[in-house]
């Protein structure tokens, strides 16, 4: 763990480098901009005027899929980082992420199954598969919620309930798939998650409702830390633990379903990145929030920006960048704090 | 340890791989004997005793040449991609192209499997253990490539001279299509788009060559294995797009929603409707027969939007 009157120092520094690395972001790409040019296109605002440095095509690359995409996936950073530290502590689990409750295998059903039934094309309009997904994850989650007796039963039963849901869900994703082989490259580049189609109003609907619904998440530190004590204690304190469980759920469920019906289901960076702070910044609330919410969006934008440009015309899916590089990050944390506990 | 294991491996890999040699060597004496014989696309050499009767096709263009060649009365199973010539959905199909169903591919007591670049090494192994001759034939992803495969495919069963004819009409339609006299303009094939990913004939596939021999500029030729960004399109901005239905959609609804989703929306071609969407899917992607018809159709639509 980081000395603790290093945590704002720690702070400004990972600021300055989502600063710095979301700009950078912007110069890079398979369109080959030069800085130089990145740097007059946002100079010249949203509206290209005609000119001698740059083409009406660079500043719309700029300008209408560079920025809402890069902004799209620091969004979800921040939504999948903030509710995966939510979600390990509600069950007071470290294996829990924000897909326990079955968002991610709901809306892979449904899209899947919306590919099956014929009402999810090829050329499908802007906001079919977000609107089945958003269905898929928001069903899933209100009948595991249902199933398991929700807040009033204890948090294991919820998370095995969770967890037996899932398997149901992407089995029969699986057998839809199968179904419908011929689609399954489709279907299977949607569940690997990516910004490639992110544009602004998909970013203003994505954005506005996912981050309003965390942003008491920021206020309720305090209940979060006495969420990770037993009931018994939690109650000793005067906090109704059944009310603030049910608020904490809805929110970061809210807030994970919108992301992934936009994004598609990128994994890791909810479950890893409040660990890895976890490691460094301990477990109060109050600090894991504030470092959990930029290490999130710092990690997105970074693997985002590595999934556009290592493979040149192709881009790569974004999960598996963040699965390739947090995996290796979080295990040399984990074994230097074994070293420094030893 | 390693020591013991190399010579190990080797003795292990000769005695696996010794059988594959032994046969390519035997029946390579028959083929001199034997006029339906051809070295498949593997390097196995396929030789027949006599014109097969029974033909088992596990790919949608093979059947499509056997039709062609004037043989499809003798293709007893196919797969259930294999939609053209319509007479071809009255043969009984076997399952789709990666796992058919090697059960009833024997029932149907085939003397000659023939499969396309699709075709699973685990489906040809399945097949020969079973006893059965199959072809693997598989030219390369160009329009030669297709040339080559039609005449294989005639020289196997027994009608290389119908297959000179289809060549000699896939050549025709190809120049005639040169001849149509036009600036290359640039142009963007669409093979998936928005939610899904944007993929296109990128330049080491054969709707690249169709592409290209039609007298257009594919603007990812550079790009590999049907993967492409959407901002390397706006910055090409290609003069026409070339826009197919998509699975599950018509033409129209594809060409809607096209033009309809950003940054899709902002491009030329769209903004002056030079979008072909004539170009049928199953004529533009399978290397067979049509693949001439393909080339001139392209050819045609370009032709008419740079008129």
């Amino acid at each position: 763990m980081l000395n603790r009157k290093l945590y704002p120092l720690f702070w400004v520094t990972l600021l300055a480098l989502l600063v710095v690395v979301t700009l950078a972001s912007l110069a890079v790409g398979p369109a080959g901009i030069t800085i130089k040019q990145t740097v007059a296109i946002i100079k010249d605002g949203p509206t290209y005027q005609m000119n001698a440095t740059f083409t009406n095509a660079q500043h719309r690359i700029i300008w209408s899929l560079r920025l809402p995409r890069i902004l799209t996936a620091l969004v979800a950073g921040i939504v999948l980082a903030v509710s995966g530290m939510v979600y390990q502590a509600l069950f007071r689990n470290p294996m829990a992420d924000p897909y326990v409750l079955g968002i991610s295998s709901g809306a892979a059903f449904a899209v899947a199954l919306g590919i099956y039934l014929g009402l999810v094309g090829g050329a499908t309009g802007v906001y079919q598969v977000p609107l089945a997904a958003f269905l898929g994850s928001a069903g899933a989650t209100w009948a595991i919620f249902i199933l398991s007796g929700g807040v009033r039963r204890s948090p294991t039963m919820l998370l095995l309930t969770g967890i037996a849901l899932n398997f149901l869900l992407s089995a029969l994703m699986s057998l839809f798939m199968y179904l419908n082989r011929s689609q399954l490259h489709s279907i299977m580049q949607w569940t690997l998650g990516s910004f490639s189609t992110a544009n602004w109003e998909k970013l203003l609907i994505m954005g506005s409702i996912s981050l309003l619904a965390l942003l008491p998440i920021g206020f309720l530190n305090r209940e979060l830390d006495i969420l990770l004590l037993d009931d018994a204690s939690a109650l000793s304190v005067g906090v109704s633990v059944r009310t603030i469980r049910l608020i904490l759920l809805g929110l970061s469920t809210l807030a994970t379903s919108v992301t992934v019906a936009f994004c598609g289901i990128i994994g890791f960076v909810g479950l890893m990145v409040p660990h890895i702070m976890r490691l460094i910044v301990g477990p109060k609330h109050k600090n894991l929030f504030l470092f959990s919410l930029l290490g999130g969006a710092l990690m997105m934008v970074t693997a985002d920006t590595l999934a556009r440009v290592l493979m040149g015309t192709t881009e790569l899916p974004v999960g598996i960048i963040t699965a390739i590089g947090g995996a290796p990050l979080f295990i040399i944390l984990l074994v230097r704090r074994k070293r420094e506990t030893m | 340890m390693q020591r013991i294991r190399i010579p190990f491996l080797i003795i292990v890999i000769t005695i696996t791989l010794f059988p594959l040699f032994a046969t390519g060597q035997k029946e390579a004496v028959v083929s001199e004997q034997s006029p339906y014989s051809i070295t498949d696309s593997r390097g196995v050499v396929i030789t027949l005793k006599e014109a097969p009767q029974r033909i088992v096709s596990l790919s949608p263009n093979l059947t499509e040449i056997l039709f062609a060649l004037g043989i499809g009365d003798k293709v007893v199973g196919r797969t259930e991609y294999c939609d053209y010539p319509v007479e071809a959905s009255d043969i009984p199909t076997v399952g789709d192209l990666f796992s058919p169903s090697i059960e009833k591919i024997l029932s149907l007591e085939p003397d000659l499997v023939v499969i396309g670049n699709l075709g699973q090494a685990q489906t040809i192994d399945a097949l020969e253990r079973s006893g059965l001759t199959v072809a693997f034939i598989d030219e390369g992803e160009t329009l030669e490539g297709t040339s080559r495969l039609i005449t294989k495919v005639g020289t196997l069963t027994g009608v290389p001279e119908k297959a000179l004819e289809v060549n000699q009409a896939i050549d025709d339609s190809v120049k005639k299509a040169q001849s149509f006299s036009f600036d290359p303009p640039t142009v963007y094939y669409v093979a998936g788009f928005g939610e899904w990913g944007d993929f296109t004939a990128t330049g080491d596939t054969y709707l690249h060559d169709i592409i290209t021999t039609a007298g257009a500029i594919n603007i990812a030729s550079d790009a590999v294995n049907w993967g492409y960004q959407v901002e390397l399109i706006l910055a090409h901005d290609p003069d026409i797009i070339i826009l197919p239905a998509l699975w599950g959609s018509t033409s129209e609804e594809t060409k809607r929603i096209f033009t309809t989703t950003p940054p899709y929306n902002t491009l030329t071609a769209v903004k002056e409707d030079r979008i072909i969407t004539s170009v049928e899917n199953s004529i533009i992607e399978r290397q067979g027969p049509r693949s001439g018809q393909a080339v001139l159709l392209l050819a045609q639509a370009i032709a008419n939007i740079l008129r």
